[in-house]
């Protein structure tokens, strides 16, 4: 264990009353704390579109996957995990095992995006688009902006696997987590209530 | 040998993914009002607590600073709270006067 290790740790204890003692680099929890205020807006917003046209919103959900769905909750909380694992790998100094992991959670992480493209080309052959409705625009406009993340989520935890400092490590799994947390509110709200 | 937390929080999020899953699909939807409700409540229900495991164990809140642990858990409620009062008011009828 290095010494930053230890320090790290011995930190923690010492944290618990102010606003200090994120995992990661600081710029990546301003980038996570206004993407999750536009996400918080949006779903809101979603809600509140529905209140007024329930109707439509009913038809469109009657439309999705709810399973499909349900079953990329499982890959994206798996796929947290095993990033999860990464870190406190990298943290024990084992960056082999770090690097392995983190390439593993982006192989899961992708299936995800299998079956958004899966759920995808159903909607779209059905003859729903972006421009269908009320509901199917923020159904893509949502989903689609969730997915981007998904891309570049992707794409980070593979440039920190290999670039695997303690640091880069926790910055990655952070914003990786944060698309994970998303999608858990997302998916309930989209697809379940009704 | 104690589980590592990390696995347990894994554990939690398949439970309550699956629970909200099933909490969903039984729900009868806005057409039955306070059972509507009830049902979108279960499902957020289930997204706060995913929500709070990620935050806590993931994003490993639960060694930072109280500060931020605030702020995210009330983003969390907040974002549930607002969900589930625009989908009463128009499950319960609220709107219905607006519209006419």
């Amino acid at each position: 264990m290095t010494d930053t290790t230890l320090n790290r740790m011995g930190d923690h204890h010492h944290r618990t009353e102010d606003f200090s003692g994120l995992p990661g680099n600081l710029m990546m929890w301003i980038l996570i704390l206004s993407e999750l205020a536009v996400f918080g807006v949006a779903l809101v917003g979603f809600e509140i579109a529905r209140a007024f046209d329930p109707a439509t919103f009913d038809a469109g959900q009657a439309h999705l996957d709810r399973l499909l769905g349900g079953l990329n909750t499982l890959v994206l909380v798996t796929s947290g995990y095993i990033v999860a694992l990464g870190v406190e790998a990298g943290r024990k100094g084992l960056k082999a095992r770090a690097s392995r992991l983190f390439i593993a959670a982006s192989g899961v992480g992708s299936v995800f995006l299998v079956i958004k493209m899966m759920e995808y080309s159903a909607t779209l052959s059905a003859g729903y688009t972006i421009d269908s409705d009320t509901f199917f625009g923020l159904y893509f406009m949502l989903t689609g902006f969730h997915a981007l993340h998904v891309v570049f989520g992707i794409g980070l935890l593979l440039v920190v696997s290999f670039w695997n400092s303690v640091e880069n490590l926790e910055t990655g799994a952070a914003f990786w987590h944060m698309v994970d947390l998303i999608w858990v509110l997302l998916y309930p709200i989209v697809y379940l209530i009704r | 040998m104690a589980i590592n937390r990390l696995t347990i929080a894994w554990g939690v999020l398949l439970a309550l993914s699956v629970t909200a899953l099933v909490v969903g699909n039984a729900a009868p939807g806005h057409a039955h009002e306070a059972l509507g409700v009830l049902g979108a409540a279960g499902v957020l229900v289930t997204a706060f607590l995913k929500g709070r495991e990620i935050l806590l164990h993931y994003l490993e809140l639960k060694h930072a600073g109280r500060g931020w642990r605030i702020i995210l858990l009330t983003y969390l409620l907040l974002v549930a709270a607002l969900v589930l009062g625009a989908y009463s008011v128009e499950n319960l009828g609220f709107l219905d006067i607006v519209r006419k």
